[in-house]
């Protein structure tokens, strides 16, 4: 309404803001994100993907959105200033590196290297050598890195270890090939390191 | 009742609305007063408002507008692409002093629609660092009162209607480069007004910049945590003359340059509350205007998608 007298001016608008300033401070600081829920019994997997561009935590949270819609994922930490998002995986889940990094780009950011922590049973043919994750069945084959030819020496087919490596696109040709490797560049048996 | 005519205080007040309130409504994003090119993250999903106090004045006449703008993103095309919603609640007065009497001017109520879509078209990351580009466009609807008269019969002049009865558009780009704790952004936004009722708002040219540096933490580790946010902002408006009955209004129009210091808190991944205050630093105001004080600004983001 258009006036000629006002006593308290300023007061309509104030009274607006402040309203939805305690709306938004009493629901917005309640609102939960998705919290971590911690690591479930079994072989839990652990992907580091290493994010260019993250610099600003107000834009973290599309990350964090997008990172947290790829199934399986339990835990997510987001480390700002290293540049780094680290996934959790639940042990029945299969872990997709190009739906990790799609969801990296939806988020606003470039995805790098990725680094995995894998458990699973050692598979050897010929020279070859595999790590298969057992549930869901998927085979991972071990290429590169500082331990590999270590890992070689002493593999066993059919033993459980959990390895640490990089993940690396693998050209194939045939259907149903893997279609990454993973550098060995930690490994340890499934109780004890070597 | 004869319409009032658009004398000089009306003209000098034209200027002053033209200028602050669709600057409050462009900024919708760290930091406090100028856009950013980030179309992810708050600036896709956080809900915001502020209340922003101006005060204008010259001798014998004094203006002050409060604003309450209600921004709603929306990221249509992830990392891509966001539209926004805008819509003003204000309230004006303009305070005449002439020989001991006072008289006062004002309305409130909701302004106008400004509907708002910003397009990245370039992205350049590197760890720790990044730099983006992203196009504006805008279209502000007549959707406040633009007919409101005073307690005599009046007609309110066009500087304290809540609307301009005009649909406008603008459009610009903005650039944003973060390097760790560092970010500058830089807007440059042309808005175009059309005539509404034989009058028109003269076209204004927006060029703004803002150095941004996060004072705490130093080191930042898992996100979310508490984050302050520092910045200091230059705004420039360069106003073309306003159009009454096909002739240019003598009084209107001009330039002016604000610094605006401010202060921004994260308190976690879904809300911040943010102040800023701006201050005159040059102004070349064409005829007898009403000249800037100060803008008081502080405002919420809250993440709701």
């Amino acid at each position: 309404m258009p006036t000629t007298s006002r006593s308290q001016p300023g007061l309509t608008a104030s009274r607006i803001f402040l309203l939805l300033l305690a709306m938004t401070v009493i629901t917005g600081t309640a609102t939960p994100g998705a919290e971590p829920t911690g690591p479930a019994a079994g072989d839990s997997s652990r992907v580091r993907v290493k994010v260019d561009g993250l610099t600003c935590p107000f834009c973290a949270h599309g990350l964090e959105k997008n990172l947290k819609k790829i199934p399986g994922v339990m835990d997510l930490e987001i480390l700002v200033d290293e540049g780094t998002a680290t996934l959790t995986y639940a042990p029945d889940h299969t872990i997709d590196f190009d739906t990790i990094r799609k969801a990296v780009r939806r988020g606003g950011f470039t995805p790098t290297t990725i680094h995995a922590t894998l458990t699973g049973t050692l598979v050897t043919a010929g020279d070859d050598l595999a790590l298969r994750l057992n549930d869901p069945p998927e085979v991972i084959f071990l290429a590169g890195g500082v331990e590999l030819n270590r890992l070689r020496a002493g593999a066993t087919d059919g033993e459980r270890v959990t390895i640490s490596g990089e993940i690396q696109d693998r050209n194939t040709e045939g259907k149903g090939a893997p279609s990454y490797a993973l550098t060995v560049d930690e490994f340890s048996a499934a109780d004890a390191a070597h | 009742m004869p319409r009032i005519s658009r004398s000089r205080p009306w003209r000098a007040l034209s200027l002053f609305i033209l200028a602050a309130v669709p600057l409050s409504l462009f900024a919708n994003g760290p930091p406090p007063r100028t856009e950013t090119a980030f179309v992810t993250g708050l600036q896709g999903a956080a809900f915001r408002s502020f209340i922003d106090r101006m005060d204008r004045s010259a001798p014998g006449r004094d203006l002050r507008v409060m604003a309450v703008p209600l921004i709603l993103p929306y990221e249509v095309i992830p990392n891509r692409l966001v539209v926004a919603g805008a819509i003003p609640y204000l309230d004006k007065e303009l305070v005449l002093s002439q020989g001991g009497q006072r008289r006062r001017l004002g309305d409130s109520g909701f302004g106008d629609l400004t509907v708002k879509a910003k397009y990245q078209i370039l992205q350049r990351d590197r760890p720790r660092r990044t730099t983006r580009l992203s196009l504006l466009a805008s279209l502000k609807l007549p959707t406040g009162e633009d007919d409101e008269r005073s307690e005599d019969g009046s007609l309110l002049p066009p500087s304290l209607q809540l609307g301009t009865g005009s649909v406008d558009y603008a459009g610009g780009a903005v650039i944003t480069a973060l390097r760790q704790r560092w970010g500058i952004n830089g807007d440059l936004i042309y808005r175009v007004n059309t005539s509404d009722d034989g009058f028109r708002f003269g076209d204004k040219l927006q060029l703004d910049a803002a150095l941004a540096f996060r004072a705490s933490p130093r080191i930042y580790g898992t996100y979310p945590s508490p984050q302050l946010n520092l910045f200091l902002e230059l705004n420039g408006v360069r106003s073309g003359r306003n159009r009454a009955g096909g002739t240019d209004i003598a009084a209107s129009g001009g330039t002016s340059l604000f610094i605006a210091p401010g202060i921004q808190y994260m308190i976690g991944r879904t809300f911040l509350v943010e102040a800023s205050l701006q201050l005159p630093v040059a102004e070349n105001l064409h005829g007898d205007q009403l000249e800037a004080d100060h803008s008081l600004r502080m405002g919420i983001r809250w993440l709701i998608f």
